[in-house]
């Protein structure tokens, strides 16, 4: 019974411990815009479009990306799933597009506490982070799922 | 330590400093910049392999997507897989299971994550209506290999560049270093001195070749540095060696460092000897060097050299010698002052000659001040011989004019302060002159101490009697005297003087005039007393009394006679003077042979004077002379001028007794006989038996001498003075001018006829040409011609009258005659 009880009892320590890592290694990433930007739907191709140094006008507001770097994890994610490119490739084809069609380089931030603040600040400002981050940070809204899955 | 010094060593060199540093340098670098490199490419590789994954996966889906048989979809699959870029490949359904394919599957974010050599990735695509996830696994492999390639590449490269960097760093350094070695060596021989050899440093490195160029200039500075300081040593040894006072250098302790020959010459030590030694050694007693005593024991060592440093100047002290023999040196000291330890430099002398003559010196010096005392007390007694005869009268002994004008001021002092009269007596002798012209200046002066007795003989002590000069004495009555009082004084010596004077055996009377004056009455000073009552002695001998006392108004002709004296020192000056001619005629040849020159003096406002006037003035107060030299020279041009003229007139001068005793005279009319050419048998020279006589001896040497030169000689008034006929004999005269008092009356008095006769007689036997005066009258000339006589001079041939008169007087005579 003891005995019994033992393995009981690893087994459920080790399930638990599976739950946790695997709980840890599921990812998801989601799309986020400032909570006065209200609910907003975007397909993945003006997702696209938008990463790309495009500019999406819905109900009279235009909305602009902004690349999270804050995680170098997070942003090769958004670029196997989204961009489909490296991260050089990327880059030179925001330069090029640019160059190309005028307009403004995509903006980057690379801290996560100034692109909360900067997407409060800016309604139309359009970028992604994992969902926990997104669920911490208030004036954030998360207005769709980018991707989930592993990362381990 | 150990290690450094050995680290030191190894890398001490400059070249091996160089070609470590350049590779410590290279090996740090060049890998650093291999591995940069690397990881550049190795990135470049990555992301281009990501790249092309993402863009062919999302390609493959799409082309998936389209596809609806699952035969199809395998064939692009194993299509994909076939190329061999596509390692695996799976579709997965929603519901995780595997459709076509199941093998395991780790999703890569990044290149070479799971280490496994292959890049899993997951793309969601939809085949019939159903999301499925396309998964693809990507071959890393090549890409690492390349990447190592490239990492082994570069490791390769950077080994290469790092050896070559060596090889050449070494070489480089050789080079640069092998010319600093040489200026090493270089720079070592000119240290050592041994070197002269000019530094030529061939080299291309300019910092080199500029330190060689400096090291050559410094290196020709110092041996041009080091020839003058060998030749100024050698310069200061040969003095050192030659100088003959001894020089010793010593240390703190007072030891000797270095001497120089003379110091063993002094001491009779070899060098040897002496080096290391205490100078003490040389000297008998150190105190006597500064004279300190000894100071607890220290005087050898420390307190010596106290002394010494103290001292300034130099001093004496015993100097000892080897043999123990002494003798006195002279010894200077002086710190060195360019040393910061004490040493001295000790300069001895021997001073022992220096000693001996010292000590002769003060011997001398003794008897040299008591030459100097004695001198001295000579000297006073001297000094206050000569100021007494500076005072006194020699012949006299009475005090002279100086004393009397000294005791005249004091008495006059002393007369104002008590108010109380003096009294001041001039004294001259009447015939004074007459004395000693005929009987000489012995006599004369015999008359004139006997005069000086009989004054102090009626005067008294108390009185001052003076020689004020010549044949004039003062008497100063001192103290309250009264008029009265001062004419029985003058009366006294008036009287005292009437009892003739014997001299020489023969009697004489002499006679005194006495001019008396009185303070204040006559006068408040002195000198004015003098002259006054000298004006009232002149008054009393004019007027042939004893004595006169001063009057005011005599005053008047003394004052004309004092202005005529100063007066005719410019009358000669100013050519007042004139000379007038009186003719000689001579009664053998019946013409006119020879003119008496008479001297005039045209005053300007008392008219024409005669020489009776002037020439006692003129011999009385010096004149003399330079009328005789103008009187001379005037004649003889005149005579000239008649020589020239044809007129065969010679002239003749008169000459004083005072000419006779200028012994300069010949000289004097030689000159002028000379410059105006004339034969000087053209000239007589006229002189009284009185002149003549007054010293015969001194006049018979000058008349020698005229007479050796030519010029004629006549004694004027022969007959009239107490001549002597042997002086007569001896005299080289060539004429006798007999007086005209004889002249005029021998007409009428036998007597004086004798006189003439015999005189023309006793001349013509002695050989002597005749002359009379005064010839007045025919009967006069013709008893004369009767007589012999030669010539004849007088009123009755012609006046005296000038030159031109004279001239013209000539020619009508001889017409008349």
């Amino acid at each position: 019974m003891r005995r019994f009880f033992a393995i009981s009892m690893f087994s459920l320590l080790l399930l638990c411990n599976m739950v946790v890592v695997a709980a840890a290694s599921e990812k998801k990433m989601v799309l986020v815009v400032s909570a006065e930007a209200g609910h907003l739907k975007l397909n993945r191709s003006e997702i696209r479009q938008l990463f790309f140094a495009g500019v999406i006008i819905k109900d009279g507001v235009q909305f602009e990306a902004v690349i999270n770097d804050s995680d170098p994890l997070l942003y090769e994610v958004f670029l196997q799933k989204i961009i489909f490119m490296s991260a050089r490739a990327y880059e030179r084809k925001l330069i090029s597009r640019v160059f190309r069609k005028g307009g403004r380089r995509v903006v980057l931030a690379s801290n996560l506490e100034s692109l909360k603040n900067d997407l409060v600040a800016n309604p139309g400002w359009v970028s992604f982070m994992w969902e926990e981050n997104a669920r911490s940070l208030p004036g954030i809204t998360v207005i769709g799922e980018l991707w989930h899955g592993s990362v381990n | 330590m150990a290690r450094f010094s050995q680290l030191n060593f190894v890398i001490g060199s400059l070249s091996k400093r160089l070609v470590i540093g350049g590779l410590i340098i290279h090996a740090i670098l060049i890998p650093s910049l291999f591995y940069g490199i690397a990881v550049i490419v190795k990135e470049g590789y990555e992301q281009s392999f990501i790249d092309r994954v993402r863009s062919d996966a999302r390609s493959l889906s799409i082309l998936l997507s389209k596809e609806s048989s699952v035969d199809n979809i395998r064939a692009v699959i194993d299509d994909a897989l076939f190329e061999g870029k596509v390692l695996f490949a799976t579709i997965v359904s929603s519901d995780e299971k595997n459709v076509y394919v199941d093998d395991p599957f780790i999703e890569d974010f990044f290149f070479g994550q799971h280490g496994d050599g292959v890049y899993y990735i997951e793309i969601p695509m939809e085949i019939n209506n159903e999301i499925v996830q396309l998964r693809l696994g990507y071959d890393e492999t090549a890409i690492e290999e390349q990447v190592q390639k490239t990492y082994t590449s570069g490791l390769y490269l950077a080994f290469g560049y790092v050896l070559l960097s060596m090889v050449f760093g070494t070489w480089m350094g050789s080079q640069v270093t092998r010319p600093i070695r040489e200026l090493r060596d270089v720079a070592r021989e000119v240290a050592s001195g041994a070197s002269i050899r000019n530094l030529n440093i061939t080299t291309n490195v300019t910092e080199v070749r500029s330190l060689a160029q400096d090291l050559e200039s410094m290196r020709q500075k110092l041996v041009q540095t080091s020839e003058a300081i060998a030749s100024r040593e050698m310069y200061t040894r040969d003095i050192m060696d030659n100088v003959m006072d001894g020089i010793i250098t010593v240390n703190e302790f007072g030891n000797i460092e270095s001497l120089n020959p003379a110091v063993e010459a002094l001491f009779g030590y070899q060098r040897s000897e002496l080096l290391g030694k205490n100078v003490t050694l040389l000297f008998v007693d150190p105190d006597n060097l500064d004279g300190h005593k000894k100071n607890n024991g220290q005087l050898l060592v420390n307190g010596f050299w106290e002394s010494l440093d103290t001292y300034r100047g130099s001093q004496e002290g015993i100097g000892r010698r080897s043999d123990k023999s002494e003798f006195p040196l002279e010894i200077t000291s002086r710190k060195l002052s360019s040393d910061r330890i004490r040493h001295h430099i000790i300069v001895v002398r021997d001073i022992t000659a220096r000693k001996q003559a010292d000590a002769e010196i003060r011997t001398l010096h003794l008897d040299l001040e008591r030459r100097v005392l004695k001198r001295t007390e000579e000297l006073a007694d001297a000094n206050e011989q000569l100021e007494y005869q500076a005072m006194h009268d020699s012949l006299t002994d009475l005090p002279n004019r100086a004393l009397l004008q000294d005791r005249l001021g004091q008495a006059i002092q002393l007369a104002q302060r008590h108010n109380a009269p003096l009294a001041l007596l001039v004294l001259d002798l009447n015939n004074f002159k007459e004395i000693n012209d005929t009987l000489g200046h012995h006599v004369g002066d015999l008359l004139l101490q006997q005069v000086a007795n009989r004054m102090r003989s009626v005067l008294r002590a108390s009185d001052t009697i003076a020689r004020a000069g010549g044949d004039e004495f003062s008497v100063l009555l001192p103290t309250d005297v009264t008029l009265d009082h001062a004419c029985q004084i003058g009366q006294k010596i008036v009287d005292g003087m009437a009892e003739s004077f014997v001299l020489e055996e023969q009697h004489f009377h002499v006679g005194v005039s006495v001019g008396v004056a009185l303070y204040p009455e006559h006068g408040r000073d002195g000198q004015t007393l003098m002259r006054h009552a000298d004006v009232a002695m002149y008054v009393a001998k004019r007027k042939g009394i004893g004595y006169s006392v001063y009057d005011a108004e005599q005053d008047v002709h003394s004052l004309g006679r004092l202005e005529l004296m100063g007066e005719l020192h410019k009358a000669i000056e100013q050519g007042e003077l004139l000379l007038h001619y009186q003719p000689k005629f001579d009664l053998a040849l019946s013409r006119v042979a020879e003119v008496e020159v008479l001297t005039r003096w045209q005053h300007k406002t008392r008219g024409l004077l005669y020489p009776d006037s002037f020439i006692g003035l003129a011999e009385h107060n010096g004149l003399i002379h330079p009328l005789t030299e103008w009187v001379i020279g005037e004649a003889i041009r005149q005579c000239n001028l008649f020589h020239q003229s044809n007129l065969g007139i010679s002239v003749a001068i008169n000459l004083s007794t005072h000419n006779l005793r200028d012994s300069s005279l010949p000289q004097q009319i030689s000159d002028v006989l000379e410059k105006h050419n004339l034969p000087p048998d053209h000239l007589i020279l006229e002189l009284t038996e009185s002149a003549v006589m007054s010293d015969p001896r001194h006049a018979m040497e000058v008349l020698n001498q005229l007479d050796k030169m030519g010029v004629r000689l006549a004694i004027d008034d022969f007959g009239t003075g107490y001549s002597s006929l042997a002086y007569l004999k001896q005299l080289p005269v060539d004429e006798i001018k007999i007086d005209k008092s004889f002249v005029l009356d021998m007409m009428n008095d036998n007597d004086d006829l004798v006189i003439v006769r015999s005189t023309i007689d006793l001349a013509h036997n002695m050989g002597r040409k005749v002359t009379a005066e005064g010839v007045e009258t025919q009967a006069a000339w013709d008893l004369l011609e009767e007589m012999g006589c030669d010539l004849i001079q007088g009123y009755y041939i012609a006046r005296p009258m000038p030159a031109e008169e004279l001239i013209k007087w000539l020619a009508k005579f001889q017409h008349n005659a």
